[in-house]
């Protein structure tokens, strides 16, 4: 552990939360997904790995995760080796990989339940992070009782409960309706001011990104490269309709476009 | 919500006087000498409650039933669930059981009798052989199906494979697992009245028998009619111990 945290010394400001050094994947195809990625991902920030379907966004983020092993490079989380799923990381997943039949409190609980935390003090726990996301009241909801805005909310949930330093979110809004997903983003933004943590945003949305994160990581597709890394310092100390009109944000948003059409024909 | 009820439970009503009804109406014309109407069966029914025979008869029967779907469910769940959480044994043990579903088992009876004789034992092995194919293969395929995206939870929360597989993979599985074991109880029922017709005349296969060669009808069809509400209501009673074991979520609606 001592030995690897000098390699982080790359980057120019804070050792990296999360280190990527030559990552490639191929599928079986062979279909490469990815080559040669490396990236340090500063932490306390909302990084977004953004770029056309196909690019091996989600790929990178699961092999970041320890869900997927990749052929080659490594990936260091703290300075530690990723060999697995580790306590450091928590996943939000796309399709909120809920229980069915746990309620609200149980699925917030869960990971924590898996880790052996007695039942009082893991629901504690839990209820803290279920008022933090905005679901106080729905303890004892059962998912298919809850809107899809809210099932992300309690895969949110999940993920903080276990109070790991990273976390990784899988296109979380992409199956939730437009509305929910401006009020989702904005209460995301107050939880990464309040939580300190360091958030991988994995999206196909260039509004969604330029206005969510504090670092934008473009990958070309096929096979899924770095591309440009773009930051968009917009100042959060307007209201999000301000933003979203902001000259700043607008521009942004045209760049990124204006990079990413060649590859959408 | 409560008006939803309130109308499916009408429709179910209706689905059933409608066959009663028909019952009756057929029974009037009559299409046959051999079929009874609805209230001819009923009384039947009830002189046969009354002098004890249906009681003792059902007494005889449940007793093959109850033993053979108990192994089969225990043996049925825990083979289907070894074949889907090991390839190995996923290799060895579902082409048999996928023969054994396809093969018209009743024909395996006179074998039987010539290993075990005409008693009980032979009586609950036909039981089984109806039921555990279906049971297995059910929870086969249930484990199989659990949602990839679960697993995937599991495993990136630190989940053990056995917490996987006893919070995750068994409650997923439950629906399908239970819906097997509905089937597989039915299959036995058929069994049990099978080996009772087949075999040694006891109990309601006796009853059946018996009243059917001195053609009293309405008693034979009483009898049958018994068979029919006693699988009923074991599969409701199977219902309820899957939602209050696995589905709390089935209770909060």
């Amino acid at each position: 552990m001592t030995t690897v945290a000098t390699k982080e010394t790359s980057s120019k400001t804070a050792p990296a939360a999360v280190s990527v050094r030559g990552i490639s994947m191929i599928y079986p195809g062979p279909v490469k997904a990815l080559e040669g990625i490396n990236h340090d991902f500063q932490p306390g920030q909302l990084t977004s790995l953004l770029g056309p379907s196909g690019c091996g966004k989600t790929t990178l983020l699961k092999i970041i995760a320890g869900l997927i092993k990749p052929v080659s490079g490594e990936v260091f989380v703290n300075g530690r080796k990723v060999e697995g799923p580790g306590p450091e990381r928590a996943f939000v997943f796309q399709d909120f990989a809920l229980l069915p039949w746990a309620n609200v409190i149980r699925n917030v609980a869960f990971g924590l339940e898996l880790r052996g935390v007695p039942v009082a003090e893991r629901e504690a726990v839990a209820e803290k992070y279920i008022r933090e996301v905005g679901l106080a009241g729905f303890e004892r909801k059962y998912p298919h009782e809850l809107s899809g805005g809210m099932r992300q909310r309690v895969g949110l949930a999940r993920a903080l409960a276990v109070r790991a330093d990273v976390l990784l979110m899988d296109e979380p809004f992409s199956a939730v309706d437009e509305q929910t997903r401006r009020k989702f983003q904005e209460d995301l933004l107050r939880l990464v001011s309040i939580e300190r943590r360091t958030f991988l945003f994995v999206t196909h949305s260039i509004e969604e990104a330029v206005y969510l994160s504090d670092s934008i990581v473009l990958l070309s597709p096929r096979p899924g490269k770095v591309w440009k890394i773009i930051e968009p310092r917009l100042s959060r100390k307007l209201s999000p309709d301000q933003i979203r009109r902001e000259p700043g944000y607008l521009d942004t948003v045209e760049t990124i476009w204006q990079n990413l059409k060649d590859y959408v024909e | 919500m409560s008006r939803f009820d309130y109308r499916s439970a009408s429709l179910r009503l209706a689905s059933v006087a409608i066959v009663l009804g028909g019952w009756e109406y057929a029974g009037r014309l009559p299409v046959s000498e051999a079929f009874p109407s609805l209230s001819a069966t009923l009384a039947a029914a009830w002189e046969m409650v009354r002098n004890g025979s249906m009681i003792q008869a059902i007494g005889i029967t449940i007793v093959p039933m109850i033993i053979g779907v108990t192994i089969s469910a225990l043996a049925g769940v825990l083979l289907g669930l070894a074949t889907g959480l090991s390839r190995r044994v996923e290799w060895l043990g579902i082409p048999l059981f996928l023969v054994l579903q396809a093969a018209p088992l009743a024909a395996l009876i006179p074998m039987l009798v010539l290993a075990y004789g005409v008693g009980l034992t032979t009586k609950v092995l036909v039981v089984c052989i109806m039921a555990i194919p279906v049971i297995v293969l059910n929870s086969y395929k249930a484990v199989r199906h659990t949602p990839a995206s679960l697993l995937e939870m599991s495993h990136s929360f630190l989940g053990s494979r056995r917490q996987t597989i006893f919070k995750v993979i068994l409650p997923a599985a439950s629906p399908v697992i239970f819906a097997g074991l509905r089937l597989g109880t039915a299959a036995g029922f058929v069994g049990a009245i099978l080996a009772e017709l087949l075999i040694s005349p006891t109990g309601i296969g006796d009853l059946i028998t018996y009243h059917q060669s001195i053609a009293e009808y309405p008693e034979m069809y009483a009898a049958i009619v018994a068979v029919i509400l006693l699988s009923a209501l074991f599969l409701e009673l199977l219902d309820r111990l899957e939602v209050t074991l696995f589905r709390p979520e089935r209770r909060a609606v």
